[in-house]
């Protein structure tokens, strides 16, 4: 009895997805998402079912220009915007290329910095969202960035008024539907925003979607608001891919990390 | 589509696949019924209740019994001997944990800071404070891989007897320290004993046995206090200006 019920199960599913799904990029029809059993949506895996999302290491925010050619990675949203889209403020717009132009080699991630906000998203290794309703927090576990965790409060609680500036700054997290929305504020100017380069500022304030249009994608999207570095709001995403059978490993940056003395620039910078 | 009519094309479908069932059903004999599927969160809610965040009792408030001494094999113990010998001298014995490399297992479970634990139904996820670091314990039921990778944290075990959690540990790398000039090897087995003595405590059991460095296995007990408080962010590579020696070590010497 066991394995029909679970047929007529699947099947629901099935047909529930040929609407839910219009927006995944994937060919084939993929699995929907899980739900629990009260009928939330999860992020996270389950005995049944081990995995974790594996960032895109190679997706971007914003479209970059390559020899007069517009670079589209696979896995970005189509619908970012385009760098000369982008409403940078004159200083911020020199850091990147700054940055771009030295090949990412003062970048704070190869020296073991956490990675808050986006670039979180798109670092390899492995990421494990762990929604708890009982505690009322969901917290994000990435093993590249580098293995810590980053707690997004889902109490209904507002930002500290003078929290101190962090890597991974304050956020509150509450759901719409089945998208999860985190709000955050309280970032340090230190860290990048993505592993490109793009700066921020202490003013920004993001605002991250992270939904699951279907098992093997998570679709994350940051808006951008902040006035220390940009004259306008922006944003843009990526999807993360199901890494089937993936569970989290130790990761130690610090340990042998010899990607500092490697990362001089094309000057030695 | 609308809603309803998207809940009326699930419902046909759910019933066509009903049907089927039944008909496929009807072929065989009289099949058991099936087990209502629990909600995994359920379970979880019947756990001990560890919400909050729990700090060591580093100045051994509660006034526990000191930490025995560890028997070690003659081998470990002229290492040990070796190491306060040089330690007298005044030579530098920093370990990389002044690097910002965490300590891993035992060792981060005896720094001074906060530490919370999160269900999940296949596992409970330790947060540690320090290091900003994360323990994975299956209590899925999964036994040790055969040939672990030895990593800091080990591979961890869990499984709850009572009201204790029961956590077995293997496969630790040899780069971590048991204790101030008391190395392992790969063959270090870890058991932890969880539970919480009452509302503003909770205790650690802390079993190590390694047959190359102890003449019996090692058992001490920590105290954790209950905090009303949360775990926050902590970056040891924050500003860290602890210079290296001569041999790359850490000098615990500020750079001006």
């Amino acid at each position: 009895m066991r394995k029909p019920a679970l047929g007529v199960l699947a099947l629901t599913l099935v047909v529930g997805l040929a609407v839910r799904g219009q927006e995944a990029p994937a060919p084939a029809e993929p699995k929907p998402a899980p739900r629990w059993a009260d009928g939330r949506i999860s992020f996270t895996g389950s005995p049944q079912d081990v995995g974790n999302w594996e960032g895109p290491a190679n997706a971007t925010i914003f479209f970059e220009v390559f020899d007069g050619k517009v670079s589209k990675p696979r896995a970005s949203l189509p619908t970012n915007p385009e760098f000369k889209d982008v409403p940078f403020q004159p200083w911020a717009r020199d850091l990147y290329l700054k940055r771009q132009a030295a090949l990412q080699a003062d970048d704070p991630h190869t020296r073991c910095k956490p990675s808050g906000g986006p670039r979180m998203f798109h670092t390899p290794y492995g990421i494990e969202i762990l929604d708890l309703p009982e505690t009322k927090e969901v917290i994000v576990l990435a093993v590249g960035a580098p293995h810590s965790w980053r707690i997004i409060y889902t109490d209904g609680r507002e930002h500290p008024r003078d929290g101190k500036l962090s890597w991974y700054g304050h956020s509150t997290g509450k759901w719409e539907g089945d998208t999860l929305v985190v709000d955050s504020v309280g970032y340090n100017d230190r860290a990048w925003l993505t592993r490109e380069g793009v700066p921020k500022s202490t003013k920004l304030h993001l605002t991250e979607r992270i939904s699951r249009p279907n098992h093997d994608q998570l679709k994350y999207e940051a808006v951008v608001d902040d006035p220390g570095a940009y004259t306008a709001t922006w944003g843009g995403g990526w999807f993360l891919r199901w890494s089937e059978g993936n569970e989290p490993f130790d990761y130690l940056c610090q340990e042998n990390n010899r990607d500092p003395a490697r990362m001089t620039g094309p000057k030695g910078n | 589509m609308s809603q309803t009519t998207l809940g009326k094309t699930i419902a046909s479908a759910a019933l066509t696949g009903l049907l089927l069932t039944l008909s496929l059903a009807a072929c065989q004999k009289a099949p058991p019924p099936a087990p209502e599927k629990p909600n995994p969160w359920t379970k979880l809610a019947a756990l001990p209740d560890w919400s909050g965040v729990w700090e060591i009792d580093w100045r051994n408030t509660r006034k526990s019994p000191p930490r025995p001494q560890m028997k070690l094999t003659p081998e470990y113990q002229a290492r040990l001997d070796t190491y306060r010998a040089k330690q007298k001298g005044g030579e530098n014995l920093q370990g990389e944990a002044a690097n910002c490399v965490p300590p891993g297992l035992p060792g981060i479970m005896s720094q001074p800071y906060p530490i919370e634990f999160l269900y999940q139904p296949d596992k409970i996820v330790m947060l540690t404070e320090a290091y900003m670091q994360f323990r994975h314990i299956w209590t899925d039921g999964r036994k040790h891989p055969e040939d672990p990778d030895l990593t800091y944290m080990g591979h961890s075990i869990g499984h709850w007897e009572g009201e204790t959690l029961v956590i077995d540990s293997v496969g630790f790398t040899t780069s971590t320290m048991l204790a101030p000039g008391v190395p392992h090897s790969d063959q270090l087995h870890i058991t932890e004993k969880i539970h919480r003595a009452d509302k503003d405590w909770m205790e650690i059991e802390t079993t190590l046995d390694d047959p190359v460095v102890f003449t019996e296995p090692y058992t001490s007990t920590i105290s954790y206090r209950h905090l009303d408080d949360e775990i926050r962010e902590y970056i040891c590579l924050e500003n860290n200006r602890d210079g290296a020696d001569e041999k790359g070590r850490p000098s615990l010497k500020l750079e001006k």
